[in-house]
Formats: C-alpha cells, sequence, structure tokens
C-alpha cells in the first residue's frame, strides 16, 4: 500500500512540471544577494597574497641561510692547518713536561704569548676560555705522549672525539682524516671542526714541516665572542589582537564585544650593533594583517512606517542602521521579513544578533634599541622602541546572518556599505610602542633562531571622531631566523 | 522545487537556494564531466546545502507517535493522484522537519534508508520508521482537509 502513494507522489512530480508563479518563482532579492555575495568574493584581497609571499620568502630565506651556514662551517683541512702558524722556536718554547711553569710565562707576557699561536680567525672567535697550554707533537704518527700533546685526528666514522691531553687517537698512513681537533683532559679547546676527507700521509706531510711538530709550546689565549657588528633578522609573528573601542549610539542600545582576535604577518628587520658592543639598534618592515570578530547585540522597535508586502504576501520591512564599528559608524541596511500570518504591533522591541568582521592590513617599520648576551647557545635579548605603522586597507564586512529573538520577525539579508566612504576620521599613519624579549639558540656560528613574545600598542587610534575612539594593542610571539653579520 | 520540499515555507526556501548557489559557484570546479552529467551534481549540491541549511538550523528529528490508522488507504491515494504539484509541496511542507526530509530523500530523490541513515547520522529503523509516519501523516491531513467543507479536494472528488 504505502508503495502505492510512494509511486503515485513521484509520478506527480515526474510529469507535471508547475507553473512557474510568485509561489515557487524565487524573489528578485534572492537574485540580488547572491550577486552581491559573488561580488565580495571576486574582490581581490591583496593581503593574502603579500602574506603567502612573504611566508614563502620567509622558507626560502631560513633554508637558504642554513644551507650557506653549513657550508661555511666546512673549511678544508688544508686551510685550517695552513692557517696556524707558529713561531720558531725561541723564547716562546717551554718545556713541555711542565704545564704550570708554561701558564707562569704566559700570564707574565700575555700579549706575547697571544702572539705565539694565531689560530684560525674563525676558532678564535669560538674560543671562550681559560689561558690554555698547547704543546708540541712528539710523533709524527700522533701515539701517545705524557703531556704535550694538544691536536689530535679523528679517524673516519668515528663519531666521539677520542683524543685528550695524555692519550691521543693514533693515525696511520693511508687513513682518511674527516675532522681535526684541540682537547685536553676530554674538554675540547676548540671545537671539532669537520673537514674535506684528506688522506694521513697529506696530514703528516703538512705537520711534519711546522713548528708543531718539532717541539714548540705555545700558549693559546682566549679570545672573548663578541656580538656580531649586523644581524638581519626574518620574522614570522603570530598574535592575538586586544581593542579598545569605546562607543556610544543615541538611537538604538548596542552591546559590542569583541571576541575571536587574531594577527598574523611577515617581516624583515636589521639590527646593528656598534663597536661589536650587547646594546643596539634595529629597524625592518613588517606586513601584518588583524582579523576581529565583534558581535553585536541591538534593540530595536518595531516600524511598520517602511514595510510593503511582497509577492509571497508576506511583508518586507528594511530598516536603515548605523552600526559601530573601529571605523566609526557603518551605515548597513537590515531587511526582515514579517510572516503575513503574524501581527506585530507598533513599537514592540525586538532584539537582533549579529557579526561583523573587520581586517586590517598594516605596513610597519619599526624603530628600536636591543640588547642581547653573546654567549651561550641560548641567548636572551630585548628590544623597545617606537612602530610607524601605515593602514593599507581596512575591509569590513558581515560574516553572519542576523538573527532576531521574535517568532514573526526573519532575517532576509543584510548589507554593510563600504568602509571606504569612512575614510574622513580613520588615521593611516600610526604610531605605537613596542616591547619584547626573547631567546635565540645559536644553530650555526651564524645563524640563529629566535622566539620573541613581544607587546605593542598603537598610541595613535584607528578612528576618532565624537563618538568612537579605538585603539589596538597587540600580544604576539616573533619566529624568526637572525642571521649573523661580521 | 527541490528547495520548496525541504522547506517549511518559501522563505526558507529563498535562503537555501541562495545558499545552494553560492555553494554551486564555489565548487564548480569540483565537478568532472566524466564521472556524470552536470544536472544530477546540481541536485546533489543543492540537496546538501538544503540539509546542511536545516542543520545549521538546528533541524531534529521529531519522533511524532500518530495513531495508526488500518483503514483502506485507496481512497486516500486516488486524492493524492488527482493533487497538483504545488498542492503536494505545500502538503508536504507542512511535515515536521524530521519527517519531510526523510520522506523527501527516500520517496523523491531515491536514497535508500541507509543511505539515509549516514547522510542524516540516525539509524536505519528510524529512517523507516520516520517513513512510514511521514506516509500517515500525509494521509492523516489529506483526509482532514478532504472533510472541509468547499475544500479543493472535496469538489475534484
Amino acid at each position: 500500500m504505502g508503495n502505492k502513494l510512494e509511486n503515485i507522489i513521484r509520478s506527480i512530480f515526474k510529469n507535471e512540471l508547475p507553473q512557474a508563479d510568485n509561489w515557487n518563482t524565487p524573489s528578485s532579492k534572492v537574485w540580488e544577494k547572491i550577486e552581491h555575495d559573488l561580488k565580495e568574493k571576486k574582490r581581490f584581497r591583496p593581503g593574502f597574497f603579500w602574506v603567502s609571499l612573504g611566508f614563502v620568502s620567509f622558507v626560502i630565506f631560513g633554508f637558504l641561510l642554513i644551507r650557506q651556514c653549513s657550508l661555511m662551517d666546512r673549511p678544508s683541512n688544508r686551510q685550517l692547518i695552513s692557517s696556524i702558524t707558529f713561531p720558531a722556536k725561541d723564547k716562546n718554547t717551554v718545556n713541555s713536561s711542565n704545564e704550570l711553569e708554561t701558564k707562569k710565562v704566559d700570564a707574565d707576557n700575555p700579549i706575547a704569548s697571544e702572539k705565539t699561536f694565531q689560530a684560525p680567525k674563525r676558532n678564535r672567535k669560538q674560543f671562550d676560555g681559560p689561558p690554555t697550554f698547547i704543546g708540541p707533537i712528539q710523533n709524527s704518527n700522533f701515539s701517545q705522549t705524557n703531556d704535550a700533546v694538544a691536536v689530535s685526528v679523528q679517524k673516519r666514522h668515528e663519531k666521539e672525539m677520542a683524543a685528550s691531553y695524555s692519550t691521543l687517537s693514533s693515525i696511520n698512513a693511508g687513513e682518511t682524516v674527516r675532522s681535526i681537533s684541540y682537547s685536553k683532559n676530554n674538554i675540547d679547546l676548540l671545537p671539532t671542526k669537520p673537514i674535506s676527507p684528506l688522506r694521513s700521509a697529506d696530514l703528516f706531510a703538512e705537520l711534519a714541516g711546522s713548528p708543531l711538530h718539532k717541539g714548540a709550546g705555545h700558549i693559546l689565549t682566549p679570545v672573548k665572542e663578541k656580538p656580531p657588528s649586523w644581524v638581519i633578522i626574518t620574522d614570522l609573528t603570530l598574535g592575538a589582537i586586544g581593542v579598545d573601542v569605546n562607543f556610544s549610539n543615541s538611537q538604538n542600545e548596542v552591546v559590542f564585544d569583541n571576541r575571536k582576535t587574531a594577527s598574523y604577518g611577515v617581516g624583515i628587520r636589521v639590527e646593528h650593533f656598534p663597536g661589536n658592543k650587547m646594546l643596539g639598534f634595529g629597524t625592518g618592515l613588517q606586513y601584518s594583517r588583524v582579523r576581529l570578530l565583534s558581535d553585536y547585540g541591538m534593540s530595536l522597535n518595531y516600524t511598520s512606517q517602511n514595510e510593503h508586502q511582497n509577492p509571497d504576501g508576506h511583508f518586507d520591512n528594511v530598516y536603515h542602521s548605523n552600526m559601530p564599528s573601529l571605523f566609526g559608524e557603518l551605515s548597513a541596511e537590515l531587511a526582515l521579513l514579517r510572516l503575513n500570518s503574524s501581527v506585530v504591533d507598533e513599537g514592540t522591541p525586538f532584539d537582533l544578533s549579529l557579526t561583523m568582521e573587520h581586517q586590517l592590513d598594516f605596513l610597519r617599520v619599526p624603530l628600536y634599541t636591543v640588547i642581547r648576551a653573546s654567549k651561550g647557545s641560548f641567548r636572551f635579548f630585548a628590544r623597545t622602541g617606537f612602530s610607524i605603522n601605515y593602514l593599507i586597507s581596512q575591509p569590513t564586512s558581515f560574516v553572519n546572518t542576523l538573527e532576531s529573538n521574535h517568532d514573526a520577525i526573519h532575517h532576509r539579508h543584510s548589507i554593510l556599505n563600504s568602509s571606504d566612504d569612512n575614510d574622513q576620521g580613520l588615521h593611516r599613519w600610526q604610531l605605537g610602542v613596542l616591547l619584547g624579549a626573547g631567546l635565540e639558540y645559536q644553530i650555526t656560528s651564524s645563524l640563529s633562531l629566535g622566539v620573541e613574545p613581544y607587546f605593542s600598542k598603537n598610541i595613535t587610534p584607528v578612528y576618532r571622531n565624537a563618538e568612537v575612539s579605538s585603539a589596538t594593542s597587540l600580544l604576539g610571539s616573533n619566529l624568526s631566523f637572525r642571521y649573523n653579520l661580521k | 522545487m527541490l528547495c520548496l520540499r525541504y522547506a517549511r515555507n518559501k522563505e526558507e526556501a529563498e535562503d537555501m537556494l541562495q545558499e545552494g548557489f553560492m555553494r554551486i559557484f564555489k565548487d564548480i570546479r569540483q565537478y568532472d564531466s566524466e564521472k556524470g552529467n552536470l544536472l544530477p551534481w546540481l541536485r546533489k549540491v543543492m540537496l546538501n546545502s538544503c540539509l546542511q541549511y536545516l542543520r545549521k538550523h538546528r533541524v531534529q528529528l521529531h519522533i511524532v507517535n500518530l495513531e495508526e490508522d488500518n483503514s483502506s488507504y485507496t481512497s486516500d491515494d486516488d486524492v493524492f493522484a488527482k493533487m497538483s504539484t504545488k498542492e503536494l509541496i505545500r502538503l508536504i511542507q507542512t511535515l515536521p522537519d524530521g519527517y519531510r526530509i526523510v520522506f523527501n530523500m527516500f520517496v523523491l530523490e531515491g536514497y535508500k534508508h541507509q543511505e539515509i541513515a549516514n547522510t542524516l547520522a540516525i539509524s536505519e529503523s528510524t529512517s523507516k520508521s520516520q517513513l512510514h509516519k511521514a506516509k500517515a501523516m500525509l494521509r492523516s491531513k489529506i483526509r482532514a482537509f478532504r472533510s472541509m467543507p468547499y475544500s479543493t479536494e472535496q469538489k475534484a472528488i
């Protein structure tokens, strides 16, 4: 029986197309709304393009930096060895069996001592420790010595540095040398340096002719590492924005509630430390986008003044209202519909709620002072200063449908007029202050990765007139690659 | 037509239509002509939009217990056969949301109960029960309508 009914209904819908009339034809407002929405979607958003471009640039730049730095940290063995020059056996030559005496000599004449050992330039920067005695090599095969050898070699595939003051790895002719280091009592005097594969015979030949082999003893004077003079920084910024908006509207009771705020951006900065000191200053260029969703609750009184009956028999009622926003009042068209079966008394209060999205695209030029530590793998830095901001664009739109709490009043559509008309009173140039502090991790000698929580606040409000005053503040975090120049 | 069948009134249908068109414009690149004709794809997108709209507006499947009517269906079915599409849609629109959705999907879109259950996140037996009750309610409504004096259906008979 049930199937018969189903078949009848199917056949009705299959065979009979209803005549087009007001009842089954969408009203013209539906098409207008679709056209409006499509225009919104088609609008080119340059911000997205720049954010994407910036992000891609950030990743590529970071990758290239890491690659470049890893290549620079791999000098050839020939360069490393050749760059160490030793004086002929003279007054600085000491008895290698008496280390204490050697240190005493060094203390008496530190300047002369420093000159006796000219470590490779790169190594000098990285050596940071007490004055240390480097003794002569006794044997050409690098076998164990008593207390005088501080040069060792590491054989291929050895992961750990085996050399120490009293026990040294030996290397046999024909073996391949992969790295070289300076150590004593299992404490590295200089970081192990990987080198290009070098036949041991070449290394022996090079060392055999050097004063080192002949038993000269030297004092290695530590060189304090200094901050680099210039630092290039690429930033990726994520954060949340706080907006302080004071709004008054004499016509309607309006409740303004900010939520779901977000900010993200990319940028490049440069910091300079005059005289390689710890204190420097920095500037740069950053692009950032701020998104702010605001909920509005409005209380209106029903009026039939603008009401007219549409072809459906229901009643359209269009309200023109000024909505509060960061840019002052924006005029909005709120189209409501009253069912013809319902009666709403004139002046009946009803509530409306809707959500508006503000998007602010900024170009920022920070000007700040910075202080940074120069020791350790993790290094602290802090900065404070000003930021000059330029507001590029500020699109604003409704992001969800307006809702009414009245059973007989329904939403039809809502349109927010473009904020371009509200340029008057808009502050495109804004001044802000910033404060940040973070840690950077040394990936290589010239590249580090930094994380920096920071706070910035615009002193200049986005918009100001008699009724609206708005200022933005931002709490966020920077993820940055920091490339240290000499 | 499709939106009208799923909506409670024309206003809802217009909203569904609008959202459906926006979705079509957005997803048109996903249409693959090698996988099927355009019209069924459009119907599917529009149907999904209708269901999403109903879900968004928190439409629940209402289980309404109706008294089973064991009288012969034959005369009722004859009345249905003489109804116009417009009258039928208006009648379907009066069904509770859950009944209306399942009835439309099963009878007019050709979905199986298993597919309906998966789409609406309900059990298969609930789908069957909703369909059964939807049909019972339609008959009940047509009978009540027919009993009214001067109704168009009575004149038709």
